[in-house]
């Protein structure tokens, strides 16, 4: 009489545990995917928003006034002086007027260039490097804008067919 | 025996439901909490963000007028580490560094207004952003200032009375009240506490009067008079003027540089303009000028700034590269 | 004794009913919430697109060119008047080049520093008015698909033309 109802309490015992393994494998499961989810998405936005940060320095990097065309020149919708590009390039790298600080919180991590094609000149392809932070490495990753312009150079009349390259490091 | 040993497994199978269950509600409440304070983290780092998207890029469009909706209330301060704003509420700085934004202290919960000018020493120095709220009504005295309440876009809350009816003016439930005057003027009590007055003294000097005292400061032109009457508060001004005078003179220092090659490579034509070195010395004495607080005045800068703008209007006529 | 172990055996048949059921609902909220991300292009290189194409005819109409002839006016010459020639100078050496010549040498060197250089392909046509192409420049574009055109037209004292250019990745 007493062993069919310890086999009874066995099975009952063993199905509660059984239960309790099963659930427990299952939030298990849940919680790692959950997770691996959660840190694939987080990814994935830092490299949207590092992009969105690039096409930010991009648009402020080709409306500085530092770098605009004199009123009474060319009229195209994005130019830049071509003395005042050299002029930027030396103040900056001079630090006068503590300029590097002040182009570091506007621009941050980031390189910028300009290349030219200047006609009838050899090299006929001039790259100045307008403003590069400090401390790039060759094992940060970086993403990259361009954007066509014209730059002016006021002495010589003439415009240059240029492209400003804004490579931002993350 | 049996009937106890029954009643004991019973109380058991309650006690265990009661503490699993009691196990897996504390597991949710911990998990909930804790997304609750990540996503709080996450609101106030995607507001952060998005408002400092929103002033690069506004100024970047000059003479621009804008208005959208901010439901989380800035407050801007100027302190030792320099021009910041939080979210009211939240604990994140996020550091002004090279934005020339004149506001008052505290914006936000309504309709935001945004204006953009450019600051110019003739040639553009600098894109200021005055940023305002719905909730902040400027009133000017119509004796005094009609010509600056004209000037101030549409979007801005703006009130002109004539001078005898100041004092009759009584609080309409806005934030804040600045009233724009060239003399002293009484308030009604509800006004006191919420009111920046900000009298022009004579050209170029500002007094800031409130509860907490007189401040006296100098504007250069009406870019910046309209950023002390936006502002209403003299440390916030200060810290948007220190900026304003440091990106003038950055640009003036790159006009001075480029300046000096188109002396060297000029052709004799247009050699008289740059003769005995004036258009540099102009320069030179933008940088040295554009100061903030100024040595007195800034009547010497904007002397030298008609000085250049006659000069680049005549090198323009004569055809020749001019300075800007 | 046969209905105890039927209802144990009812019991175990229900649990695993259960488990089975759940798994069933995680695989499909799962697999519904992985579809969704389709394969999209990215923020920037929609920005770089639409900036590179948009800006691109404008920018190369004012350049200057050779011999301080700005490409709209070389451009001009070689779809109507053929009266520019032109004394460059080609890697260190001058040479003497017609308007359409130079023009095709310029806008080329254009699309090295940019389409070229940013692994584009593209097709570029510089049209008169009679719709005929006085200019093709192209970096075997195939994929239609996936291309976006942009086309800049410009006055000229004899006529319009139209400098069209196509994108492909």
């Amino acid at each position: 009489m007493k062993k069919p109802k310890n086999k009874k309490a066995q099975v009952q015992s063993g199905e509660t545990i059984i239960v309790i393994i099963i659930v427990t494998i299952m939030i298990i499961i849940g919680l790692v995917i959950a997770s691996k989810t959660k840190t694939r998405n987080a990814t994935e936005e830092s490299t949207a928003l590092n992009e969105i940060d690039t096409m930010k320095i991009a648009l402020i990097a080709s409306s500085l006034n530092e770098l605009k065309c004199s009123e009474y020149s060319a009229m195209v919708k994005t130019c830049m002086d071509y003395h005042r590009i050299l002029s930027f390039r030396d103040t900056v790298l001079e630090d006068k007027q503590s300029s590097k600080n002040y182009y570091y919180s506007l621009l941050g991590d980031s390189e910028i260039k300009i290349k030219m094609i200047m006609p009838d000149q050899e090299p006929s392809v001039q790259v100045v490097t307008l403003y590069k932070y400090d401390n790039i490495s060759a094992n940060k990753s970086s993403s990259s804008v361009f954007i066509p312009l014209i730059v002016f150079n006021t002495m010589e009349k003439e415009n240059y067919f240029s492209v400003l390259e804004v490579r931002k490091y993350s | 025996m049996k009937n106890h040993k029954a009643q004991i497994e019973v109380s058991f199978h309650w006690i265990f439901i009661l503490i699993a269950g009691a196990a897996i509600l504390a597991f949710f409440l911990i998990i909930t909490k804790h997304e609750k304070e990540s996503a709080d983290i996450n609101i106030e780092g995607a507001v952060g963000e998005r408002l400092e998207a929103l002033f690069s890029t506004i100024q970047q469009m000059p003479d621009s007028i804008n208005n959208e909706t901010l439901r989380p209330e800035l407050e801007f301060r100027c302190e030792a580490d320099g021009h910041t704003y939080t979210l009211k509420g939240g604990e994140r700085r996020f550091n002004l560094y090279s934005q020339v934004i004149f506001s008052p202290e505290t914006v936000g919960d309504g309709r935001i207004i945004t204006w953009t000018k450019i600051y110019s020493t003739p040639f553009p120095a600098a894109q200021i952003l005055y940023l305002s709220d719905e909730k902040t009504q400027y009133i000017f005295v119509k004796e005094d200032a009609e010509n600056l309440y004209k000037i101030l876009p549409e979007l801005y809350e703006k009130k002109l009375v004539p001078a005898e009816e100041v004092q009759m003016q009584t609080d309409q439930g806005f934030r804040k009240y600045v009233i724009i005057t060239k003399n002293d003027v009484v308030l009604d009590s509800s006004m006191t506490k919420k009111t920046t007055i900000v009298k022009i003294t004579s050209e170029g000097e500002i007094n800031f009067k409130n509860l907490e005292g007189t401040a006296t400061r100098k504007y250069s032109n009406q870019e910046t008079l309209f950023g002390a009457i936006i502002t209403g508060n003299p440390e916030l001004y200060d810290c948007a003027m220190e900026k304003l005078m440091l990106v003038s003179r950055i640009t003036s220092e790159i006009n001075l540089e480029r300046t000096e090659h188109l002396e060297d490579d000029t052709d004799d034509r247009c050699y008289r303009f740059y003769a005995h070195g004036i258009p540099v010395e102009y320069l030179q004495s933008i940088i040295g000028n554009s100061t903030y607080p100024p040595a007195s005045d800034y009547a010497p800068l904007n002397q030298v700034v008609t000085s250049l703008s006659i000069l680049n209007r005549d090198m323009a006529r004569a055809n020749c590269p001019t300075i800007y | 004794m046969n209905k105890k172990n039927n209802r144990g055996q009812m019991e175990t048949m229900g649990l695993l009913v259960i488990v089975i059921l759940v798994s069933l609902i995680l695989f499909f909220a799962l697999s519904f919430g992985l579809k969704n991300k389709k394969t999209q292009q990215t923020e920037e290189q929609d920005f770089t697109e639409v900036q590179a194409v948009s800006n691109l005819g404008t920018t190369m109409l004012e350049s200057t060119g050779p011999c301080d002839w700005t490409i709209r006016q070389l451009l001009t010459d070689c779809a109507y008047t053929h009266e520019i020639t032109c004394l460059s100078t080609v890697e260190g050496v001058g040479v003497l080049e017609n308007s359409c010549v130079a023009a095709n040498r310029t806008i080329n060197q254009m699309l090295l520093i940019t389409l070229d250089e940013w692994g584009y392909d593209y097709r570029l046509y510089v049209i008169k008015n009679t719709g005929l192409p006085i200019l093709n420049l192209s970096s075997g574009c195939q994929n239609t698909a996936t291309s976006k055109t942009e086309i800049t037209p410009f006055g000229t004292q004899y006529g319009s033309m139209e400098i069209k250019i196509t994108m492909c990745k």
